[in-house]
């Protein structure tokens, strides 16, 4: 079903979904966006959505926190006590995630879904529903064109809305979508729009690069090319943090004073780190800069492929727009 | 001169550089589809891929520790002023070192904006390169008036400031990796039997700025790098500034000036330091 709603009517539509729902918007921060919880006390709620592009930390930090308590735990008398963390069951609404973010939670979907299935990121993902607002204009940087994840999407939200001058066409993707074009901001859409929509998707030129073609292009990477870009890299964790995709974390306890309780905490890591893949007693396997660049890359568009039959990139752009020393991304696809 | 006759002028020095055999490897900027950014030079059909304008922000000091070899280098005032530290604390020796520099008026970001530490930079033209190409700038008088803001808040304010710029604090290690003067191999902030930051709460986060900030006290030379690498804009530049004016006003002592300074927070000297 499609339909459409006023631009002004976004903010009353949003504060009435936040009546029951929790809902995250892109909101103006530091002179840019970042996808925050509705402040409903707020009169002005999604103003300058339209300069919005995208944000610097993806929307999976809602199903990904950097680091949250997996359990307690403590001792009495002998015997071992574990308490269970409550993850909020607030149902969410991720208003404006953009295609792109919207595949790459599609792809954390997959990799979550493997056996040890992965509890927490589901309790908070099958609690989450994602209305993706596509994009008029491309990010800079990104390259979604060319891997076919944005800047348009067929599948993966629920609702999908399309800005077409001073209306969004809104068209539910999924049943749980659906019910939420009953709201009394929405009017119907007619033919008119959706053939504004459609020029904007013809007026985007999308050429997408075959995945196979990408990771097997990939091996044919010498190694002074890898030498030289792991001489600049300086191994932060930006475009490991930053990513809509990576997902890798580690484990560990802290214990109190006396040792008799704790708790256990995950957070999210990075294989930029020297830590990451170093072994008890010290050997570590990818011990140079080169080796952990090359793996993160090859993680990306290859590995995935191989194991999904997709790629794990999806082209935002982040981690070429924010690197300080200029890697790019876009260099390991298209050269 | 105008940026273009830099860059040629740079182009033909390099080039010479490496038909005379004085350099193994060169340090400058290239071009990319993102923009200027570092680059390593390794023969004379390579140099032109060299550039100079007024967006080749990355301090290139950073890069000398990963070569071991004779190494030149195209090096602004804050480049050249880290040079200068690093050959201080014995990281590099000078003998080994050609260093093309470069007066520099400040250095503006994509959207043509000049970085905030250039506004307040005193430090603009060479003092110890083999070669200067350009013509020397005016040095502006030392200020640290734009601390002021920040300053004259009630210190419940500055605390409030301080706590909301470090919750964004992401502990990418971006800034801590990109400072040329955090060149340790092995960092207190990597030590998890020392202090363990994996929780990624906010202690850990004030824990990781303010540590940094007091390892590089009378040691930063300002170059605003960890500012401008920051994903989340932290005003680092502002931080690391009001540490610098403290070391100011307690020595009179800015680092990165004179290769025979002693940095007075590794000296002792009894008649200086009795009233401290």
């Amino acid at each position: 079903m499609e339909r459409k709603i006023k631009k002004e009517e976004i903010g009353k539509f949003l504060r009435r979904l936040s009546e029951k729902y929790e809902v995250i918007i892109p909101t103006e921060f530091n002179d840019s966006f970042e996808f925050r919880v509705i402040n409903r006390n707020k009169n002005e709620i999604a103003d300058g959505i339209e300069k919005f592009s995208n944000s610097k930390i993806p929307p999976k930090k809602f199903l990904i926190p950097e680091s949250e308590i997996a359990f307690e735990f403590s001792e009495i008398d002998g015997n071992a006590i574990i308490k269970e963390i409550n993850i909020d069951k607030r149902e969410r609404i991720i208003f404006g995630i953009r295609p792109c973010d919207v595949n790459a939670i599609l792809l954390l979907d997959i990799v979550k879904k493997e056996k040890p299935k992965d509890l927490s990121y589901f309790k908070r993902r099958e609690r989450t529903l994602l209305f993706s607002l596509e994009c008029n204009t491309l990010c800079k940087n990104s390259f979604c064109t060319s891997l076919g994840t944005g800047p348009f999407i067929e599948s993966g939200a629920d609702l999908r809305f399309t800005d077409i001058g001073d209306y969004y066409l809104v068209k539910a993707l999924t049943d749980n979508g659906e019910k939420f074009l009953n709201f009394p901001e929405f009017e119907n859409a007619d033919k008119k729009d959706k053939i504004l929509r459609d020029k904007m998707v013809k007026n985007i030129d999308t050429k997408i690069i075959g995945h196979e073609e990408i990771s097997e292009k990939l091996e044919e990477i010498d190694e002074e090319y890898w030498d030289s870009i792991a001489t600049r890299c300086i191994e932060c964790y930006i475009c490991t943090l930053l990513c809509p995709t990576c997902y890798c974390f580690n484990v560990f306890d802290t214990l109190s004073v006396f040792g008799n309780s704790g708790h256990r905490i995950i957070f999210q890591d990075s294989c930029m780190s020297r830590d990451f893949s170093r072994l008890a007693g010290g050997e570590n396997p990818r011990r140079e800069r080169r080796e952990r660049l090359r793996n993160r890359i090859y993680h990306k568009l290859k590995y995935f492929v191989d194991r999904y039959g997709r790629l794990g990139c999806t082209g935002c752009g982040r981690c070429v727009s924010l690197c300080p020393v200029g890697i790019d991304m876009r260099e390991f696809i298209f050269e | 001169m105008k940026e273009i006759e830099i860059e040629n002028e740079l182009r033909r020095v390099v080039r010479r550089l490496f038909l005379e055999k004085r350099i193994d490897i060169f340090i400058g900027f290239e071009d990319s589809l993102n923009g200027v950014r570092p680059c390593f030079i390794k023969s004379v059909d390579e140099v032109d891929r060299l550039v100079w304008n007024k967006f080749c922000k990355n301090n290139l000091a950073l890069y000398l520790l990963r070569f071991d070899c004779r190494v030149g280098i195209v090096a602004k005032g804050c480049d050249e002023g880290a040079i200068i530290e690093l050959i201080k604390e014995n990281q590099i020796s000078r003998e080994n070192l050609y260093i093309i520099g470069i007066p520099c008026n400040g250095i503006y970001s994509e959207d043509n904006k000049i970085y905030s530490v250039c506004k307040t930079c005193t430090r603009r033209n060479p003092l110890i390169a083999d070669i200067i190409i350009g013509e020397l700038v005016d040095e502006k008088d030392m200020t640290f008036d734009d601390l002021k803001e920040i300053e004259d808040m009630p210190i419940k304010d500055r605390f409030r400031f301080w706590i909301r710029e470090f919750e964004n604090c992401i502990l990418c290690y971006a800034c801590r990796n990109i400072c040329p003067l955090c060149y340790c191999n092995e960092c207190y902030l990597d030590r998890r039997d020392l202090i363990d930051l994996r929780e990624r709460n906010l202690s850990d986060k004030i824990f990781f700025h303010l540590s940094r900030a007091i390892h590089l006290a009378g040691r930063c030379i300002e170059c605003g790098e960890c500012e401008r690498a920051c994903p989340m804009n932290i005003k680092l530049g502002k931080l690391f500034r009001k540490i610098s004016k403290e070391v100011w006003e307690l020595f009179e002592y800015k680092p990165g000036i004179g290769i025979e300074d002693k940095n007075p927070l590794i000296t002792f000297d009894p008649k200086r330091d009795e009233e401290l």
